[in-house]
């Protein structure tokens, strides 16, 4: 039988790829017929490729707004590869320069985070504003004389973006604006996990990071979106009566959610069907499944006066999700103990960054939000739920970093990269109102085809654009 | 809130009984958990036992030592037991089949609190073989501990803990075993 698959066509305008070995992309991803070969995942040039083709092209998670609330306020991360600083400058903007001196490519900034207007280069002694500009240069006129022109001599600056608090930047100068990268749809249901309250989300400390060895996209794929592994991987909660009992029928009552031109996709249904309840009785219900303390929730309630925004909150408020490449988010709570009062933890949200270190290891980035209008002991116990279930000792995650560990293995050796994945589970359409492509069911493989699609259409993109549609429109303002 | 408890200032010499107690004790419990006695380990915790791994991060001179308030574990007795039940059930994936696990204590440091309670700083070398894989993954941290006494049989038994690590990156794969 051949499943027919519901993904958008590949696009038109693409240059061919071959691989050094002859072998064309193209055979190694085919949407259409629903295969995407292990190879993808582990082949070292064609991660070569993703760096230039992906990572370069498109915007990268960086930093959440609260990490960098005060002026002069940096953290340390990377963009694709690239060190970078990100900065809040004197104006209230945030910066992303690359952390390369201009002068002979040292390290200029050696610490996570901390506060400071300027970051001395330790070698020369090269000055540098948090904006970037070259402020000064130790025996500047004895060196270059009077005709140095410290204007082009400043730290390279990426482009940033800024939505739901969440910081994106990238090194495209010719791709669309992050609003552009984001989409209409996925902004609309990021209200609803980052925007619920007055003074929004924050993060609860610093990020976790930690190494598996596995490839970049098994984490993304799993968030893009696999709902059929909770039973089997994190069977123990099921086990220990921290959770109900799921039926693979109890799948079909999970929704998906995506924007197939960009690759973004997520699961909604944690929060099950409401059918013949009255509104205000099931929105009491979401509020406690999500943990919204009852002081929180007249702000709660302010924010949802539009109808299509109060029925998305009810009917497909995002659980899982993945912002295509690499930035993942969980909006779930979990339980930690046994016996713990239904609806006692409050919301919390996981967002991570899976960093392609190489084509068989990842560093995974996790940071806690939680609300930052909430009552300190609020903030507490979200933080603590989050890191008890997430992050490397997280009693969900110990065991996906685990197994995909052991996908990596596995695929290394020339069979196992041949082989072509499974991903013929579908489920259908749904029409309705609400944005994007919706499907009921959680069961399908379609959401992740889509992110595959998109990113077999930047590693085949033309070189000067990297719009969706193959249109590069120019870019907008930060 | 502050991570690190006030250092207690009675220091134990490396001759007195006492000290030989408590390295005893943190060599038995290496024992037990290189041999997934995790059970037995569990019951050498009190029922109000804070046990806590914090986040650390790399800052420069002169802003404090990195490590925050927050954790990678920051757990209670009714977590812990979560945890034993993972891998002495075989509920999870991690840990089946198990690693095999050495925990090396020293540079032990013993102070008095109280009548009824000890702090212990020790370093911990943790190595980790797993699978097939040729290299180990590997842990170095300190254990800042507090031990007290049991009412009833006079053990000691571990009150909090807080394990000091020096990776602010982890090189491991996860944290499914106990430092």
């Amino acid at each position: 039988m051949s499943v027919k698959p519901m993904v958008a066509p590949q696009r038109p305008g693409a240059r061919s790829v071959t691989l050094s070995d002859g072998t064309a992309l193209d055979d190694l991803v085919r949407v259409e017929q629903r295969q995407v070969a292990t190879r993808v995942q582990s082949d070292p040039e064609i991660f070569e490729l993703e760096l230039e083709r992906i990572f370069d092209k498109t915007w990268v998670f960086v930093a959440h707004v609260s990490e960098i609330p005060n002026t002069g306020d940096f953290v340390t991360r990377y963009l694709g590869r690239d060190p970078v600083i990100v900065t809040r400058s004197d104006n209230g903007e945030v910066n992303v320069v690359l952390n390369v001196c201009a002068h002979r490519g040292s390290e200029v900034c050696r610490a996570d985070h901390g506060n400071a207007s300027t970051f001395q280069c330790g070698y020369h002694g090269w000055t540098y504003k948090n904006t970037g500009q070259l402020l000064g240069v130790p025996a500047q006129k004895v060196y270059y004389g009077k005709d140095f022109d410290k204007g082009k001599h400043g730290l390279k600056k990426a482009r940033v973006g800024v939505s739901h608090g969440l910081v994106f930047a990238t090194w495209n100068e010719d791709a669309p604006s992050l609003e552009e990268h984001i989409g209409e749809t996925m902004a609309f249901y990021y209200d609803l996990i980052f925007n619920l309250t007055d003074d929004g989300m924050e993060v609860a400390g610093p990020p976790q990071r930690w190494t598996v060895k596995a490839n970049w996209k098994i984490a993304s794929e799993n968030f893009a979106v696999d709902n059929t592994h909770p039973m089997t991987l994190h069977k123990f909660a099921f086990a220990l009566d921290l959770l109900p009992k799921v039926e693979t029928s109890d799948l079909n009552n999970l929704t998906l959610v995506s924007d197939p031109e960009r690759g973004h996709a997520f699961m909604a249904g944690i929060i099950p069907p409401f059918e013949g309840i009255p509104e205000d009785q099931a929105l009491d219900i979401t509020f406690a499944i999500l943990g919204i303390p009852e002081e929180m929730k007249p702000q709660v309630l302010a924010r949802l006066q539009d109808p299509l925004k109060r029925k998305a909150f009810l009917k497909a408020l995002p659980s899982i999700c993945n912002l295509f490449p690499n930035f993942s988010i969980i909006n779930i709570n979990l339980p930690t103990e046994r016996g713990q009062q239904p609806f006692a933890i409050p919301h919390l949200v996981s967002i991570r960054m899976w960093y392609p270190r190489a084509a068989d290891e990842m560093e995974i980035w996790s940071w806690t939000l939680v609300m930052k209008g909430a009552r300190e002991e609020v903030k507490r116990i979200a933080a603590l739920t989050s890191l008890r279930t997430f992050g490397p000792a997280g009693t969900f995650e110990q065991d996906d970093a685990w197994i995909w560990s052991g996908i990596q293995r596995g695929i290394g050796g020339l069979q196992g990269r041949k082989q072509i994945n499974c991903y013929l589970s579908t489920v259908p359409l749904l029409d309705t109102d609400l944005p994007g492509t919706v499907r009921f069911g959680g069961t399908g493989d379609d959401t992740v085809l889509e992110f595959y699609s998109k990113w077999r259409e930047m590693m085949l993109a033309d070189g000067t654009t990297a719009g969706v549609n193959g249109s590069g429109t120019n870019g907008g303002g930060n | 809130m502050s991570v690190v408890h006030e250092r207690a200032t009675t220091r134990v010499a490396l001759n007195d009984p006492l000290y030989a107690e408590v390295l005893g004790w943190l060599i038995d419990e290496a024992e037990l958990l290189d041999r997934y006695q995790y059970d037995e380990w569990l019951s050498l915790v009190t029922l109000d036992v804070t046990y806590r791994l914090p986040v650390r991060t790399n800052v420069y001179v002169g802003e404090g030592d990195g490590i925050s308030d927050y954790c990678h574990l920051d757990e209670n007795h009714e977590t812990l037991w979560v945890r034993v039940r993972r891998i002495v059930d075989n509920l999870g994936w991690a840990e089946d089949p198990p690693s095999r696990t050495k925990r090396f204590v020293s540079n032990l440091r013993v102070s008095v609190v109280d009548d009824n309670e000890v702090e212990a700083l020790s370093y911990l070398w943790f190595t980790r073989s797993r699978g097939n894989l040729p290299n180990y993954e590997t842990v170095a941290c300190e254990r800042r501990d507090r031990l007290r006494r049991d009412g009833e049989s006079g053990r000691f038994k571990l009150a909090s803990r807080d394990v000091i690590v020096d990776q602010t990156s982890l090189g491991i794969t996860n944290l499914s075993f106990f430092l």
